[in-house]
């Protein structure tokens, strides 16, 4: 018994090894191609601050559905799943139809950024709150995720009607902002948006014990010394950081965080969250990394968030049906 | 007993609906830019006459179509998948319509409604089997993986049919031609709406052996029923509903989660007893919600797509909220 979880263990190891590896070679690829000592300052200043935005953004999505997934019990919840990604197109298509083009709020790429992630911070923790404290009895997760699911085609709703009737100029710059892509990262905003990241991902990395003990349930977590609301709320919060910021800095890319958790949830032996969150961060960038790389071989038009929607969606419809519960 | 359901137990009934489709429909033809009375349409006046032929009674009967389908379709599904949670928008019906409806309007621009709607049932049948059929499969069992597998099919659907619009530059376009929206209805552009009234009518027709359906595989095995057959059957009949919809009006949420799920609350679930309600309820609900819709921002309008998203929404989370909603029937 020992012994095969020992070796189990190595297998684990062996696998983040070669998939960290696969990545350092990914991004070397992305950075390095088509370098030469004449244009080296202008692409490695084009492409660093994307590489950097790619890695924020993927590794902050998967901790935050992660600590999603442990804290409500349930490995099909994570934020996007919740709508926070259509309550970001709706901010932005309202932003721009309110305020037109030029507004200051758009064209200032900090306060575009710090607006969006006070926004959706403050709605998501809202409605989490409204549905935890009624999730006493057993049908509470349901009720979270359907009321997730509702949440998510009212705000498409809204969307459409508002994008229905601004105009087409202004909508091209909502399109931009809807479409999760690396292209229209603006550059100022990744010494803000970083050091945001790093200490939400930092709060969440230090209570990777705490998250080991909220994993076996509330009565247990309580009965181990954890203060539940007080820690889960913070946890929440720290969370929604995580993925308000990726959001707003790339765009949404639905599926992400849920296909990275339950990739790691499926190859870890044990799910010590210590391990986890390094495993969760390094898939999730491999994943992000690889469209990435594919689409820029073969010079594909499609949007880098359709793609994330389109493959993760069709993974996750694998997993389902694999019965991975 | 609760005050609301002894409403609601008297309010959702055949005659008293069919009163409300009436008090309704007379309303719905009254408004628009130009007030039209009873008087007005009495007195035989030519202009108006043209107006309420045209335009007025063009719109009325679209909505009233497509509240019905729309309900019937819902309920259809919920029975065969045996979960409340189930409709044309959550059993990835609407998104495969999405598909194909986006499809031929950007690649045979000139094609009449007729191909854009056998395009659009074309990959609603495809999207809805290909749901019932990875349903079937999963051995998660729980209410909730029908509105989650219906999120992330419809995703992977929406997906594509972006990545499509993306390529031809449409994204703003198709976004607004999906939106639900009947203002633009007019003689000659509402008319194939007319198919769905012999497909609710094929509904109304199998409702038995729908309920039937409802009991399970093996038990409605073990009455003699096909099943097999009666779920084609039953998918057959909610894609080209749905399709024609999405074609004619646009896209529609809620009304197919909603109605059923009132009229199970009150009637249970009979379909041979409670189709016929289920139909008139959708036709009361959209028309309640475009009326709605053309009053509050007069003489703008608020699309349908947006008011029944509103009013959809809401009254689902309080249904769930209330737990009068768990989802397993």
């Amino acid at each position: 018994m020992v012994h095969a979880k020992a070796r189990s263990n190595t297998r684990v190891i062996l696998i983040y090894s070669a998939v960290a590896v696969l990545l350092l070679i990914m991004v070397t690829l992305y950075i390095g191609r088509g370098v030469t000592t004449t244009n080296a300052a202008y692409y490695l200043s084009r492409r660093l601050p994307k590489v950097t935005a790619m890695i924020l953004a993927a590794g902050g999505t998967g901790i935050a559905a992660l600590v999603f997934q442990t804290v409500t019990g349930n490995r099909l919840l994570t934020p996007s799943v919740m709508g926070i990604d259509a309550l970001f197109v709706l901010l932005q298509t309202v932003v721009v139809a309110l305020s037109g083009a030029e507004a200051v709020i758009l064209t200032n790429p900090h306060l575009g950024f710090v607006v969006s992630v006070v926004l959706m911070v403050v709605f998501a923790s809202t409605l989490l709150r409204v549905l935890f404290t009624r999730q006493q009895d057993g049908g509470g997760m349901t009720r979270v995720l359907l009321a997730g699911v509702v949440m998510g085609i009212l705000f498409r709703s809204v969307s459409g009607f508002v994008q229905m009737v601004i105009d087409p100029n202004e909508f091209t710059v909502v399109q931009d902002n809807i479409f999760a892509s690396v292209n229209n990262v603006s550059a100022p905003v990744i010494p803000l948006a970083a050091p945001i990241m790093a200490a939400a991902a930092l709060i969440i990395i230090m209570h990777h014990r705490v998250l080991d003990a909220i994993a076996l349930g509330r009565d247990q977590a309580v009965a181990l010394g954890v203060n539940y609301s007080r820690k889960v709320g913070l946890l929440i919060t720290a969370a929604t950081v995580l993925v308000a910021s990726a959001t707003a800095m790339v765009g949404p890319l639905p599926f992400m965080g849920l296909v990275a958790s339950n990739i790691v949830r499926h190859s870890m032996t044990s799910w010590r969250h210590r391990t986890m969150v390094f495993a969760v961060t390094i898939t999730g960038v491999a994943i992000l990394m690889g469209v990435e790389l594919v689409r820029d071989f073969t010079g594909s038009v499609i949007p880098l968030g359709t793609a994330i929607k389109f493959m993760g969606g069709i993974t996750f419809l694998a997993l389902l049906l694999r019965g991975e519960q | 007993m609760n005050p609301l359901r002894d409403i609601s137990r008297h309010l959702v009934r055949r005659e008293v609906l069919l009163v409300l489709v009436i008090i309704g429909g007379v309303w719905s033809v009254s408004l628009g830019a130009r007030t039209i009375s009873l008087g007005d349409i009495l007195t035989g006046n030519p202009d108006v006459w043209r107006i309420v032929l045209l335009s007025r009674i063009p719109r009325l009967v679209s909505v009233l179509l497509a509240g019905a389908g729309l309900a019937v379709s819902g309920l259809i599904l919920q029975s065969i998948l045996r979960n409340r949670f189930a409709s044309p928008g959550t059993a990835a019906t609407i998104d495969g319509a999405r598909v194909g409806f986006v499809l031929a309007v950007l690649l045979i621009p000139e094609a009449p409604t007729l191909i854009r709607i056998i395009a659009a049932a074309v990959t609603a049948l495809a999207a809805t089997s290909l749901f019932v059929f990875l349903i079937g499969k999963i051995r998660y069992r729980s209410v909730v993986v029908v509105p989650l597998l219906g999120l992330v099919l419809g995703n992977v659907l929406d997906a594509a049919a972006e990545a499509i619009a993306y390529h031809f530059d449409m994204i703003q376009s198709v976004s607004s031609w999906l939106v639900g929206d009947f203002s633009m209805i007019v003689q000659g552009r509402y008319e194939v709406l007319l198919i769905s009234i012999p497909l609710v009518l094929l509904a109304f027709r199998y409702a038995r052996i729908f309920t039937i359906a409802g009991l399970g595989k093996e038990t409605a095995g073990s009455l003699g029923l096909n099943y097999g057959t009666t779920v084609v059957l039953a998918v057959l009949i909610v894609s080209s509903i749905t399709a024609v919809a999405v074609v004619v009006g646009g896209e529609i949420p809620f009304i197919g989660l909603v109605v059923p799920n009132i009229i199970a609350i009150v009637h249970g679930d009979n379909l041979s007893r409670t189709i016929p309600e289920t139909a008139l309820l959708g036709a009361v609900f959209l028309l309640v919600s475009d009326i709605l819709g053309r009053i509050i921002i007069h003489p703008y309008e608020i699309p349908i797509g947006l008011t029944m998203g509103v009013v959809g929404s809401a009254v689902f989370l309080l249904m769930v909220m209330q737990g009068r909603l768990d989802g397993s029937r």
